[in-house]
């Protein structure tokens, strides 16, 4: 069916589809330039970044002992702000780690192949930021050792008495819970063939502990089979999954009747300043981790150009969702509701008010111009100036509602103490800490995925343009025999 | 594959279980011949070549490859996954689950179960902020997140049980050129209990269809 | 799918003239008939006509903005699987500047028969006083005529770029509609929701709720998607496409319509838990009076029919492939876009406060705002192609097929 094939290779197409996979590579490219990571002998800057990275998370440890000998009273949280910088980490790093899954989910059901050079780094950054936030809920019990019994569906022996089910914070341990559960589950199929291809290269221990680690995998069809389909259901879960969490963590605030926090649109509107937070954060490590290790022919410059437009909208979405809750509060005629927005804007907080608004609505907006999309010194400082606008997005919704109470009386401000401000950078040193060690052990690309993506290219369907031979000038391909080029399946 | 001679009696425990451990373990079940083991250089090449092989009237066929190759189910004759299913009966366990907590926990007043004061494992219906005692609405987010939490457990649990993962050893890692299926290489395999297997014209078959490389494997 | 394909029977992408014009009978035919009742309705009982033709011009329009949106969306995410029936899309896109037209009888005579804002008694509300800067009936003119204006220059914009194409099969009108859809997005979104937020949230002027906008615009996704379907279908009956849409573009057309029912829910559960949690009065207003008398049943079909049914129907991959399936689900779709907006704005007016009230002008406004839309939609096929030929992308949408 050549006659379908536009192999041109310039394509007019391939202007705005560039092929996702450059250098003209083959199977075996892939594998050796992925798998050689992990490897090879452990670079001097790994040890000099996670010797950096390890001391600040030696700092988190040190900051929470100290929180747990003396109280939560070293917090700078006080009437009538109880919650301030510990909810505002912990929803800020829920929100980072659901890019991971919209990655590895929605743009998976979406058929967008894209996902496919970014979502394994993407779903660890997941896992690690879930865990950094899970510390903050969990130290502010103030005696963590006993969560367990206090959250979880226990029997409570100090009360011999039940959870109360009623409370959003109780569905918030389930929906962390389980989105930490799922996260790693999702994390580990998608290792699962990579191991294995690790194995095939190893010797000795290593490869007796990636065959184990593999559970003995061997790529028959037959496994393939109920891998996709089960890689298919946990996309299709996890996809209501992320949308659940976000919501659930903007019930803590939105069941209340706190003027600025109760209002419908709260659900879907974390949803996307989680997305938007996150794909900000995939953005600053992928533009690290593929300059450090050299993966500029696997994340190419359009998978970081898509990242970018999904930022532009994302940030669209939430700055409609900050003008429909202004509207709404004067619409509404509540005097409470129009005070608080008002304050917000103008009162004390004005300064984090209109961060969060240039940060978050006005800078997205360079994206707009194709230039400065793909311009990897302005991407990577918009991605950070994004990442400082959602925390501060946060702190808005919970220190400016607070801080205003029904009573003037009780009216305060909220500053953080040197042990908040510690406990948040530890995390993250934490993060980092993780992150660097998942790059140097596992496989920080979906080999078998990007095959996959390969394969197309060199075998495109009737109608797809082929790229096998759209080749990057900066790359040498390893000399390997390859096979046949495209087209001749058909 | 557990015992392919034909016409004996039916298997007892042992021939089913023993050889299952052994794989699990990594230990050889015994030494006879598993089958042929044919490399192809690209997944359209497997998938014609195991298109062939089925026509030409195999049944016992398996594919070795790096990433799914789409089209070869189809080719050699695997049926489609049977997980959805076990993923949905389990998922509305979940949803039952979490609905049986809190309904009991927390609005059960009946008879208690004798002796659950012991465990502390007694309901406890206690009135808060004028909520009722259960409510479908304040159920809702639980009810959910157990259904997905269980849905997520069957499907990579279900997953492996269906593939028969963990195995250790399998007779197809013996094939000399084995480490390269998970790296650029496609085999097709054809098992020795085939009824239409023979040996060397089995091999053969697999030559003229273009593989570059294609030897017996021995189940040792 | 390497190794095999179907040879394709290749399908005329110009509508045969008689059909066109068999088409457009019916819908003429429609469109008298809808009409002439309407205007009987009118002088018999002119509040009733008005909040009949409320609800089918809301139904209708809402189903051209979630075409609007997803038209932009395939541009921008360069989507192959759609691209056979996007030019459905874009017909149903393009049929908005008519809008306009239809919401002249609401915006010139039936205001103050529908909206408690603008009804003289208003003057001593001080909750509507305090919002007479938005719910003031020039306003509500001028903002309506803004949106379609936006609409329809979006539309034919993209519309326009999108036919050149057929015949240049050149890569610059992809690009000129891309240009378009981008900022068109987040017009469509913010728009879409004012129109809501006017146009159904202010019947009730005391009640409010952020996510109202979305909610509206969500269900008129899936119905689109429902649309959509059916036209398909009617042009398959017909021999029309017949091998152009194949059962691979219907698949995802129901796991679409499935998708989209789930979004709903989510959005309408989280409206109807944050409500009933917090149960302040100002609030709960809204469910208390659909809960009254009749209108609890309606509540109660709600959830049923926009969740569990589609759920049900379309959860399975051999249901999305079955075309009878699919026209059932699409069929009880569309009907239920219907039942929520009966819901969302009958029970506004205080004769049906203790339960609803089928009216034949109901079915005679449904006919007359979707016979008008669908004349429009129906006048594109004549000359144009029937699918975007043109489109890059085309020859590999045609043989897309599911994983």
């Amino acid at each position: 069916m050549a006659a379908h094939n536009n192999s041109a290779a310039n394509h007019p197409l391939l202007e705005v589809n560039p092929p996702l996979v450059l250098g003209g590579q083959s199977y075996h490219d892939v594998t050796e330039s992925v798998s050689s990571i992990s490897e090879g002998k452990t670079p001097k800057q790994w040890y000099i970044l996670i010797s950096i990275t390890a001391s600040i998370t030696v700092m988190l440890f040190g900051m929470l002992a100290y929180l747990v000998a003396n109280g939560i009273g070293v917090w700078g949280n006080n009437a009538p702000v109880y919650w301030a910088w510990d909810i505002t980490n912990f929803v800020f790093w829920i929100g980072i780690g659901h890019a991971g899954t919209l990655i590895s989910a929605i743009l998976f059901l979406f058929r967008q192949k894209w996902r496919t050079s970014i979502n394994r780094s993407a779903e660890a950054m997941t896992l690690f930021a879930v865990a950094c936030a899970m510390i903050f809920p969990l130290f502010h019990t103030g005696r963590p050792w006993r969560a367990a019994y206090w959250l979880g569906p226990t029997p409570n022996p100090d009360l011999v008495m039940w959870q109360n089910f009623r409370s959003p914070l109780m569905w918030d341990v389930f929906a962390v819970s389980t989105y930490a559960t799922v996260s790693a589950l999702f994390w580990y199929v998608g290792l699962v063939p990579d191991l294995a291809t690790l194995r095939d290269r190893a010797r000795g221990i290593r490869q007796r502990i990636f065959h184990i680690a593999s559970l003995g995998w061997r790529g028959s069809a037959r496994h393939w089979r109920n891998y996709e389909m089960a890689y298919l259901i946990l996309a299709g879960i996890s996809t209501p999954l992320v949308l659940s969490v976000h919501t659930i963590v903007s019930f803590d605030f939105a069941t209340s009747v706190l003027p600025g926090w109760h209002t419908t649109i709260f659900p879907p509107y974390f949803v996307a300043g989680a997305i938007f937070s996150g794909f900000a954060c995939v953005l600053t490590l992928l533009i690290i981790a593929r300059w450090a290790l050299n993966l500029e022919h696997l994340i190419t410059l359009k998978h970081l150009e898509n990242m970018n437009k999904v930022i532009l909208v994302t940030g669209w979405v939430v700055g409609l969702a900050y003008g429909t809750e202004f509207f709404i509060a004067w619409y509404s005629g509540n005097p409470y509701e129009q005070f608080v927005f008002i304050n917000r804007a103008f009162g004390p907080y004005a300064w984090a008010y209109w961060t969060m608004i240039s940060c978050n609505v006005i800078s997205p907006n360079f994206f707009w111009f194709k230039k400065l999309r793909n311009s990897i010194p302005v991407m990577f400082v918009l991605s950070l100036v994004v990442n400082v606008g959602m925390w501060f997005e946060r702190f808005v919704i919970i220190a400016t509602s607070l801080h205003r109470d029904f009573l003037p009386s009780s009216w305060g401000y909220f500053q953080p103490t040197y042990v908040d401000i510690c406990t948040f950078i530890g995390t993250i040193g934490l993060f980092l800490t993780l992150f660097l060690l998942f790059c140097r052990f596992l496989p920080i690309i979906a080999i078998s995925e990007v095959k996959g993506v390969l394969a197309e290219q060199r075998n495109p369907g009737p109608g797809v343009v082929a790229t096998s031979k759209v080749v990057d000038p900066k790359f040498e391909p390893v000399p390997v025999a390859v096979g046949t080029t495209e087209g001749s399946g058909h | 594959m557990a015992n392919n001679h034909a016409g004996l009696p039916s298997p007892t425990l042992g021939d089913l279980v023993l050889p299952k451990l052994y794989s699990l373990f990594g230990i050889a079940n015994k030494d006879s011949l598993y089958g042929a083991v044919a490399e192809f250089e690209d997944g359209p090449q497997l998938v014609a070549a195991g298109a062939k092989v089925k026509e030409a009237g195999y049944t016992k066929l398996d594919a070795l490859s790096p990433f799914p190759v789409h089209g070869i189910d189809d080719a050699i004759g695997v049926p489609r996954s049977i997980l959805g299913f076990i993923v949905i009966c389990i998922a509305f366990c979940g949803t039952f689950a979490a609905f049986l907590l809190m309904w009991y926990t927390g609005a059960y007043s009946g008879p208690q179960i004798p002796g659950c004061e012991l465990v502390g494992l007694c309901s406890y219906p206690l009135v808060i902020g004028g909520k009722p005692l259960f409510h479908w609405v304040f159920g809702l987010p639980i009810m959910f997140e157990l259904s997905i939490l269980f849905a997520a457990f069957a499907s990579v649990i279900g997953m492996f049980a269906l593939n028969g993962l963990p195995r250790m050893h399998h007779p197809t890692f013996n094939y000399s050129g084995i480490h390269r299926a998970t790296d650029d290489r496609f085999m097709l395999v054809v098992e020795a209990s085939d009824p239409k297997f023979k040996a060397e014209e089995t091999l053969e078959l697999l030559r003229s269809l273009g593989a570059v490389h294609a030897e017996l494997v021995e189940d040792k | 799918m390497a190794g095999h394909h179907h040879d394709h029977a290749v399908d005329s992408y110009q509508l045969d003239p008689g059909k066109w014009s068999t088409g457009r009978n019916v819908l003429a035919f429609i469109a008298l008939l809808s009409w002439a009742l309407l205007g009987f309705g009118y002088f018999n009982d002119h509040e009733r006509f008005f909040q009949s033709y409320l609800v089918a011009f809301c139904m209708g329009t809402f189903i051209i903005l979630g075409a609007t949106f997803f038209v932009y969306v395939q541009y921008l995410t360069g989507s192959a699987w759609s691209v056979p029936i996007r030019r459905i899309l874009e017909n149903i896109m393009v049929s908005i500047p008519i809008g306009a037209l239809l919401f002249i009888p609401i915006a010139f005579a039936g205001v103050d028969d529908l909206y408690k804002w603008a009804k003289p008694e208003a003057i001593s509300d001080a909750l509507i006083q305090a919002k007479k800067a938005f719910l003031n009936v020039g306003g509500f003119r001028l903002r309506a005529g803004i949106l379609f204006a936006l609409w329809s220059i979006w539309a034919f914009a993209i519309w326009t770029s999108s036919t050149k194409q057929d015949k240049t099969k050149s890569i610059e009108q992809m690009k000129t509609s891309s240009r378009w859809a981008a900022p068109g997005l987040l017009v469509v979104c913010l728009t879409g929701c004012l129109a809501a937020f006017e146009w159904i949230m202010s019947l009730d002027p005391h009640w409010y709720s952020t996510i109202f906008g979305l909610y509206c615009m969500a269900g008129g996704c899936v119905a689109m998607w429902a649309t959509v379907t059916l036209i398909s279908l009617g042009f398959r009956s017909n021999g029309v496409l017949a091998n152009t849409i194949t059962v691979e573009h219907y698949h995802d057309l129901g796991k679409w319509m499935f998708a989209l029912s789930v979004f709903w829910t989510y959005l309408a559960a989280s409206q109807y838990l944050l409500i009933w949690y917090a149960s302040i009065p100002e609030e709960t207003i809204y469910y208390k009076e659909r809960m009254h008398g009749s209108w609890a049943w309606v509540s109660v079909l709600l959830p049923i029919g926009r969740f569990v049914v589609p759920f049900a129907l379309l959860v399975g991959r051999s249901a999305k492939r079955n075309l009878k399936v699919l026209r059932i689900a699409a069929i009880w779709i569309l009907f239920m876009e219907f039942v929520d907006m009966y819901w969302m704005i009958m029970p506004n007016f205080h004769e049906y406060a203790h339960g609803f009230h089928l009216h034949w002008l109901d079915l005679a406004a449904l006919g007359g705002v979707f016979s008008v839309y669908g004349l429009v939609f129906w006048s594109r096929f004549k000359s144009n192609s029937l699918v975007v030929e043109g489109d890059m992308r085309f020859e590999q949408g045609l043989h897309f097929h599911q994983v």
